[in-house]
């Protein structure tokens, strides 16, 4: 059966933790992995191949040491275009910024799906974790 | 007594039509050597305020005397003469003006940027928290009505953690603040006594942490500047090399030497083997709730910032040099004369 991954990328144990108690609360199945930022985002998904009718959404803080948010999607950017496997992920940008200036930027990548200020309700979550489901390598073909 | 001292003193031309003949002058020397002085006439040179400050002179080797004519028309060169004058020191106070504007503008331009960027920091720094605190709470409240002691426990200690930390943020907000305001009267700085006081105000910090405080003064000029904003500087940079040494290291230090430095200043270095900060966060060296070392020590990150903007209001210019081997901060102060 197809599945989602969940690359779930905050600096924060904290609002990792409080994150994963909110998806588990939006019957989320997905298979959540953990990194600490942007430059281990990019490492799993350089180790990782995703299967082709999995799905893929990465929750992604803005603010982080080692290699922030925007930097990783820049990098994810180049990424996808050499990855089929990456190309259905999808992002949605999970920051306690509300700041107009990090909203216009991250909203400039096609595939930066939503903008959620931390922290989202348990209905935003389940929508987007839905959304990301119906959203596989399949689908696309 | 030369001719000019007598025209200046006077509001109309000076003329001496043969100085040979005249008792004031026969023996000047002006007149007996070069340039033989014979005939000479002089106005007086007086600024528009009555200041006068020179005068326009014709002279000759015979006896000479002007008719009204030529007397107009010296009075017309000497007022032009004036004139000229004026309109040099206008525009020279013209563009001292322009560059004092240009001045204020790019401080303006600086501290306009500078609050941009505090704004933001702060939106992030003390939101971030809250919201945590916010979303644990909602948490906790889950864990008690499903009977879950340990993550009611567990949810407890991060309230705890998260809410000390953002105590020392709004603690680090206030002193930033405070820094503005530290202002005192400028006056001779005696560098043993802030040396010692500095040391002793960050050596609180060392408990029992292995690390040696050493220092040098050796300063022949002297500064006059603002004592409480120098202690406050030294004491931020002398607490950052004691929280961020390498305790890996055999013998980690924090060294503070006062020097003097090329011909006019003095330069007081804060230097250590520590952690040091990495290349690419340098240039974030001197910004607001900067922490390079999250994992060793959770300054409120307030210090550096602390120091750059003392260093604003002294005049001074701040140096910072780091590698692996450790960091070194160099302030150099402006040496003024003894009043």
């Amino acid at each position: 059966m197809a599945t989602t991954t969940l690359l779930l990328v905050d600096d924060s144990d904290v609002d990792r933790y409080i994150t994963q108690r909110l998806l588990t609360k939006a019957g989320c199945d997905a298979r959540i992995v953990e990194v600490e930022n942007g430059r281990e985002a990019l490492d799993w998904l350089r180790d990782n191949r995703i299967p082709a009718d999995d799905g893929l959404l990465i929750l992604l803080d803005l603010n982080m040491p080692v290699m922030g948010g925007f930097e990783f999607l820049l990098e994810f950017a180049a990424l996808r275009e050499q990855r089929v496997d990456l190309q259905p992920g999808v992002v949605a940008v999970l920051s306690s910024s509300n700041h107009p200036d990090d909203l216009h930027r991250s909203g400039a990548f096609p595939f930066v799906w939503r903008h959620l200020v931390k922290m989202p309700t348990v209905d935003a979550l389940a929508d987007i974790v839905r959304q990301a489901r119906t959203c596989t390598g399949r689908a696309y073909a | 007594m030369a001719f000019c001292s007598h025209a200046i003193l006077r509001d109309e031309i000076f003329e001496v039509c043969d100085s040979s003949a005249d008792a004031r002058f026969a023996d000047n020397p002006l007149v007996t050597g070069a340039p033989r002085v014979i005939f000479y006439a002089g106005a007086p040179l007086a600024t528009p305020a009555g200041q006068k400050v020179g005068t326009l002179c014709v002279i000759d080797h015979r006896p000479r005397k002007l008719d009204d004519h030529q007397r107009n028309c010296l009075r017309a060169i000497a007022r032009q003469v004036v004139s000229l004058m004026e309109f040099r020191k206008a525009v020279r106070e013209r563009d001292a003006l322009a560059a004092s504007n240009r001045q204020s503008a790019a401080w303006i331009e600086r501290r306009k940027k500078e609050l941009a960027r505090f704004a933001y920091r702060c939106s992030h720094e003390l939101r971030a928290p809250a919201i945590q605190l916010h979303n644990l709470a909602k948490l906790q409240a889950e864990d008690l009505t499903r009977g879950r002691g340990e993550d009611l426990l567990a949810n407890a200690a991060r309230l705890e953690r998260i809410s000390a930390q953002l105590l020392a943020f709004i603690d680090g907000i206030v002193e930033v603040g405070r820094a503005e305001l530290v202002g005192s009267a400028t006056q001779a700085i005696d560098f043993e006594q802030l040396v010692r006081e500095a040391s002793e105000q960050a050596s609180t910090l060392l408990g029992n942490r292995e690390v040696a405080l050493e220092s040098e003064v050796a300063v022949t000029r002297p500064v006059r500047s603002e004592y409480l904003r120098l202690r406050q500087m030294l004491a931020h940079l002398v607490s950052n090399g004691i929280r961020y040494a390498d305790h890996e290291r055999p013998a980690p230090f924090v060294r503070i030497t006062v020097r003097d430095d090329g011909d006019d200043a003095v330069a007081l270095t804060v230097e250590d083997n520590g952690l040091g900060v990495a290349p690419e966060d340098q240039p974030y060296f001197f910004d607001l709730f900067r922490r390079f070392h999250p994992e060793v020590s959770a300054g409120s990150g307030v210090g550096t910032t602390i120091v750059r903007k003392h260093a604003f209001a002294l005049g001074a210019e701040v140096d910072l040099a780091s590698s692996r081997a450790g960091t070194r901060v160099t302030v150099r102060l402006p040496s003024s004369p003894e009043a």
